[in-house]
């Protein structure tokens, strides 16, 4: 099965007055059809950035996507695409999910008229019926009474509304691949809960591609069924779902699980955490970037950076104390 | 714990006139805060719990009932007494960004409270003072003269925190001081948090929307729902004997970061608390949302009551004592 998008060595950069922020450094990611996957990491890693590429929306001349990198859709490179190719990927068969609908969303308009005109510009179908799709989108995502919430504003609906109002947009083209860029992050935990749910339906219904980023691994938990886990610009290690949880390899990804607050903890102890904070990016270090931060690092570590290598099936980890024979680790399983 | 209670809310209401009536933000709430506790308030967003923390410490006017801090109304304090109460009592925002001026430096921002409470004399003193503050919570010394901008997401919770504690209080409002972080910086805050009660002595209400969170760091938990209080007991009760079905949806919502735990999962569905529709004039405000619900929830209002010793309940059908609480629990059979 060849895959519906393919990013290969994708580098991007930042130029700012302290100098070039090198927040994506060399990411392969692949996304096949029907298929949901997961990038998650620490604020920072270059997980929205990588988001914003795939969609081209990184803005130049700030934003710098490096020569080299591909994303291919459909075997196509979206970086190569004219103006008219780049309409018809946006928003019909690529879209996105951000974190903060509010800023999202157009505040002057109503939210059906939003989810119309999104219909509008990848069809030619009428005005009559791009509003009864509309009313019929809202009603999907689960509003009772979705010919008045058309009506209504962005600002007159609860955050986890607008949230639904985003994905009845999103998902108005049926797109092949959606990205949702911390879609839950700013909800509270019951309309984080029906949010994940109703992306979970959607996918199944219209059978798109899903890439949900975020900080947080018990939300990909029951949805992804393989896992991208990135760490200063670069994955570190990316499996299965089942790869990831039960056979952790790095140990950003174990000290990253360890930290989600688990209902089964004790209360009033101390929680794991993982000590120290991400690289700089702008002067990003010569050896493995979590090296500095990492109970088990060697002194290859801080001298040489570690490949992404494939050892169980499509399981593959970036860490020397994993590869190097003679190391405890000695391989992943 | 008995007696000692440092704050108590008396049938404690804040009503806002809206377009059509008024908004009962806080409806009548009763509870005590004991000296060197951690009460946390959990609820969905918008159910009153900013509201709840500021009217208690009298930042905001109250409509009804009444605050009391040592024994004294915190509405009516004044003169030395007031002067006492702003030291001792002090808060920490959720949003770090917007709490902290970005054209202040560090060290200024720890220094305000000390200058206006006349705690530091010489400007060797006060920077000393600034440096101790920021150390204590582990921000080295070299971070005085950056300013707000400057610091990440975690890094400004701390400078917020030690900007609270550098005029010694003995209370801290902490209104979700960690859900704009994500999980590993989250869990420094909070292992922070808990350091500081334990050396300090200090007393906590703290607020969140998230129980798995709010039960790590709680000693008891208010659960409010719609400007109530629905259910109030230690945090180990709320955990394996929670009474009320709102709390137990409230759990069911949490993601577990286990993918085959998270699958079997199923949130109870409950609709939206913001939606106005959602909002009864009369009877159980949980019961258009409660499956358990029936004619007495639609037409009686239950009356929060003790059902044992220092679990308070509001609930006319309180759930079964199974032993177990839903979620992560149940499933580990
Ligand atoms: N417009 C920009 N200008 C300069 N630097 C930027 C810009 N956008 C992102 N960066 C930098 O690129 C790096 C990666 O940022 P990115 O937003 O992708 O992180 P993230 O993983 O999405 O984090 P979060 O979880 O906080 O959303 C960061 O160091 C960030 O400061
Ligand atoms: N100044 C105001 N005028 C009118 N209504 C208000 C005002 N402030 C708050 N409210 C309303 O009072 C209710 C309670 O708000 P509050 O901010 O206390 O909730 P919360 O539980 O802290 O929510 P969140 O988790 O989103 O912070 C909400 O319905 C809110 O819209
Ligand atoms: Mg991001
Ligand atoms: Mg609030």
């Amino acid at each position: 099965m060849s895959d519906l998008l393919e990013i290969r060595r994708l580098r991007v950069s930042y130029h700012t007055m302290a100098g070039e922020i090198q927040a994506v450094r060399g990411v392969d990611l692949s996304v096949g059809e029907n298929e949901v996957v997961a990038v998650v990491g620490e604020s920072g890693c270059g997980k929205s950035v990588t988001a914003r590429s795939i969609l081209r929306l990184v803005r130049r001349p700030a934003g710098d996507i490096k020569s080299g990198s591909e994303i291919l859709f459909r075997g196509e490179n979206v970086l190569s695409f004219d103006k008219k190719r780049l309409r018809r990927y946006r928003g019909g068969e690529c879209s996105i999910v951000f974190q903060d609908p509010l800023s999202a969303l157009n505040p002057t308009m109503r939210s059906g008229r939003q989810i119309e005109e999104n219909l509008r510009a990848h069809s030619g179908i009428s005005a009559a019926a791009a509003r009864a799709e509309a009313v019929e989108l809202l009603r999907r995502v689960g509003f009772d009474d979705p010919a008045r919430r058309a009506r209504q504003y962005p600002h007159e609906l609860s955050g986890g509304m607008r949230q639904r109002v985003m994905i009845a947009i999103a998902f108005s083209n049926r797109p092949s691949l959606l990205i949702a860029d911390e879609p839950t992050t700013a909800l509270d935990v019951t309309i984080q809960s029906r949010v994940l749910e109703l992306l979970r339906e959607l996918q199944v219904e219209t059978r798109a591609s899903i890439v949900l980023i975020t900080h947080d691994l018990g939300v990909v938990a029951g949805i992804a069924k393989r896992i991208y886990v990135m760490y200063a610009g670069r994955i570190v290690e990316s499996g299965s779902s089942e790869d990831i949880f039960y056979h952790t390899a790095h140990p950003y990804t174990k000290a990253l699980l360890a930290s989600v607050p688990r209902m089964t903890m004790q209360s009033k102890l101390p929680l794991p955490y993982i000590q120290g904070v991400p690289p700089e990016l702008i002067d990003p270090p010569s050896g493995c970037a979590f090296a500095e931060r990492c109970a088990l690092c060697m002194d290859i570590c801080r001298r040489e950076e570690p490949k992404l290598t494939e050892s169980n099936g499509r399981h593959s980890t970036a860490c020397w104390f994993e590869t190097l024979p003679g190391t405890d680790g000695g391989g992943l399983l | 714990m008995s007696g000692d209670a440092m704050f108590e809310a008396r049938e404690l209401s804040r009503h806002y006139s809206t377009g059509g009536g008024f908004l009962r933000a806080l409806d009548g709430v009763s509870f005590k805060i004991f000296k060197g506790e951690t009460l946390g308030v959990v609820g969905e967003s918008g159910c009153g719990k900013t509201t709840c923390g500021r009217t208690l410490i009298g930042l905001y006017g109250k409509t009804g009932g009444s605050a009391l801090y040592c024994d004294a109304d915190v509405h009516t304090l004044a003169g030395e007494e007031k002067r006492r109460f702003k030291k001792e009592v002090q808060m920490v925002f959720q949003d770090a960004y917007s709490a902290l001026d970005p054209r202040m430096t560090a060290g200024d921002i720890v220094s305000e409270g000390p200058d206006i409470h006349g705690l530091t004399r010489t400007r060797a003193e006060r920077a000393e003072r600034a440096v101790r503050y920021l150390e204590l919570v582990g921000l080295g010394g070299e971070h005085l003269g950056r300013y707000a901008h400057e610091f990440s997401g975690g890094q400004r919770q701390r400078v917020g925190i030690a900007r609270a504690l550098a005029v010694e209080p003995q209370f801290i409002l902490l209104d979700e001081p960690i859900s704009a972080l994500d999980v590993s910086i989250q869990a420094q805050i909070i292992n922070l948090l808990m350091d500081l009660q334990k050396r300090l002595g200090l007393t906590y209400m703290f607020i969140a929307h998230d129980l798995s969170v709010v039960r790590l760091v709680s000693d008891r938990i208010a659960v409010m729902y719609l400007g109530s209080v629905v259910e109030l007991a230690s945090s180990a009760e709320i955990y394996y004997n929670a009474l009320h079905p709102y709390t137990r949806a409230l759990y069911a919502s949490v993601p577990i970061p286990d993918p085959e735990l998270e699958m079997r999962r199923r949130a109870d569905v409950i609709g939206d608390a913001a939606d106005p529709g959602l909002r009864p004039e009369s009877g159980c405000k949980f019961a258009p949302r409660c499956k358990y619900a029936d004619g007495v929830c639609r037409r009686d209002a239950p009356p929060l009551i003790e059902s044992d010793e220092g679990h308070f309940i509001a609930c006319h059908y309180p759930i079964q004592n199974i032993g177990a609480a839903p979620g992560e629990r149940e499933m580990k059979f």
